[in-house]
């Protein structure tokens, strides 16, 4: 019998490349971000976040935080490495991620980013560009909450929340879901949660 | 940028009967444009405000008065800088021009005096100031085409630019309703 190796795959299959030769791009800049409650954590498929009802009742049960019309960036996530196995100098163990999320609506919003970063172990974090969300897989691992006040009086002061998560291997990669129409205007707006029920 | 010339003619109005009196009789006006004045002998142009009916009101001197002012927008330019969400903001940088005339005799005081005590204080931080002319031709050259405006010795005329800055969000989306 002709040996046969073993790849780290889903089910064995390599997936395909997707070519776009319209050459359409994705815009950048987090434009907005939201912090599920871990209990959410298997229910943060596809089939649920592409769906405007899922997310209202999610809302509603207060277990999801949406914070529209931010600006902010991502890193893409930096390896986490241990010493080598075989012929292989190191071995990534997972990745770490960070993003910087800012939000200018800073008045009232003391006390939510002070219980968030309280409690950040309990969230998962997600943001969106231009047209698709990414979702962490686990529960931020730090969250450090600040509003620098600047020089020039013309200047915003805006909530700064630094986003920490690790995403240990084979999931090392940030799930990236299509976003619909309707579901994107929950990151453009704010949400009257009275008139939400 | 309206919001702003009221509160630079409010503080104006406060400041003039700070210095002179409740009884100083005073003139501002907002913003007044340049009205072509045209037919087979004339053509020539002037400030004033036109209203929404059409009908234009005079801004210059006026006997009744002591002291009066005006606006004018000489140009207004855009740029960006980075918003929030899928927006950049727009900003909005407009020129004004303050044309500000006196009565010297009945003021007891110049041009100069009422640019820095009360023009000038009167106009917000966040406006930035360009520049004040106290070149009274040039000034009335700027103002009227083809008419040979001659101020009286007493009477002063000055202009003072200034420019306000404004971002604004092109658009502005109604909130979410189910």
């Amino acid at each position: 019998m002709a040996i046969v190796y073993k790849n780290c795959t889903e089910d064995g299959v390599f997936p395909g490349y997707a070519c776009d030769p319209c050459g359409e791009t994705e815009g950048g800049r987090v434009r907005g971000a939201v912090y599920f409650h871990k209990s959410l954590k298997s229910a943060l498929t596809n089939a649920n976040l592409s769906l405007l009802t899922w997310w209202d009742t999610q809302i509603a049960a207060g277990k999801v935080k949406i914070i529209p019309s931010t600006r902010g960036t991502y890193d893409g996530g930096t390896k986490n490495t241990v010493t080598g196995f075989g012929d292989d100098q190191e071995k990534i163990t997972g990745k770490t991620y960070v993003a910087v999320v800012n939000d200018p609506r800073h008045a009232g919003n003391l006390a939510f980013y002070q219980a968030l970063e309280n409690n950040y172990k309990d969230y998962i974090f997600g943001f969106r560009t231009e047209k698709e969300l990414r979702v962490a897989n686990d529960v931020m691992t730090g969250l450090e909450v600040k509003d620098p006040v600047e020089e020039d009086a013309n200047s915003v002061v805006l909530w700064q929340a630094n986003v920490t998560w690790i995403q240990k291997i084979p999931n090392t990669m940030v799930s990236v879901h299509i976003l619909t129409d309707e579901v994107k205007e929950l990151f453009s707006n704010c949400i009257d949660e009275e008139e939400a029920d | 940028m309206n919001g702003i010339i009221d509160d630079i003619n409010a503080q104006i109005e406060n400041a003039i009967r700070c210095l002179f009196g409740d009884e100083m009789p005073f003139l501002g006006f907002t913003l007044a444009k340049p009205v072509q004045i045209t037919d087979d002998t004339t053509d020539m142009s002037m400030p004033a405000i036109i209203d929404n009916n059409g009908e234009c009101h005079y801004v210059f001197t006026d006997d009744s008065y002591a002291i009066g002012w005006y606006h004018r927008l000489l140009s207004r330019n855009y740029s960006a800088k980075p918003g929030f969400g899928d927006n950049n903001l727009d900003v909005k940088n407009d020129e004004i021009l303050l044309v500000c005339w006196g009565l010297s005799n009945v003021l007891q005081m110049q041009a100069e005096e009422v640019e820095s005590k009360v023009i000038v204080p009167s106009i917000p931080g966040n406006a930035l100031l360009v520049s004040s002319n106290f070149d009274a031709k040039s000034v009335l050259s700027g103002e009227f085409r083809n008419i040979n405006y001659l101020n009286k010795p007493e009477e002063f005329i000055f202009s003072v630019k200034y420019r306000v800055q404004t971002a604004f969000n092109r658009k502005c989306k109604n909130k979410l309703t189910s």
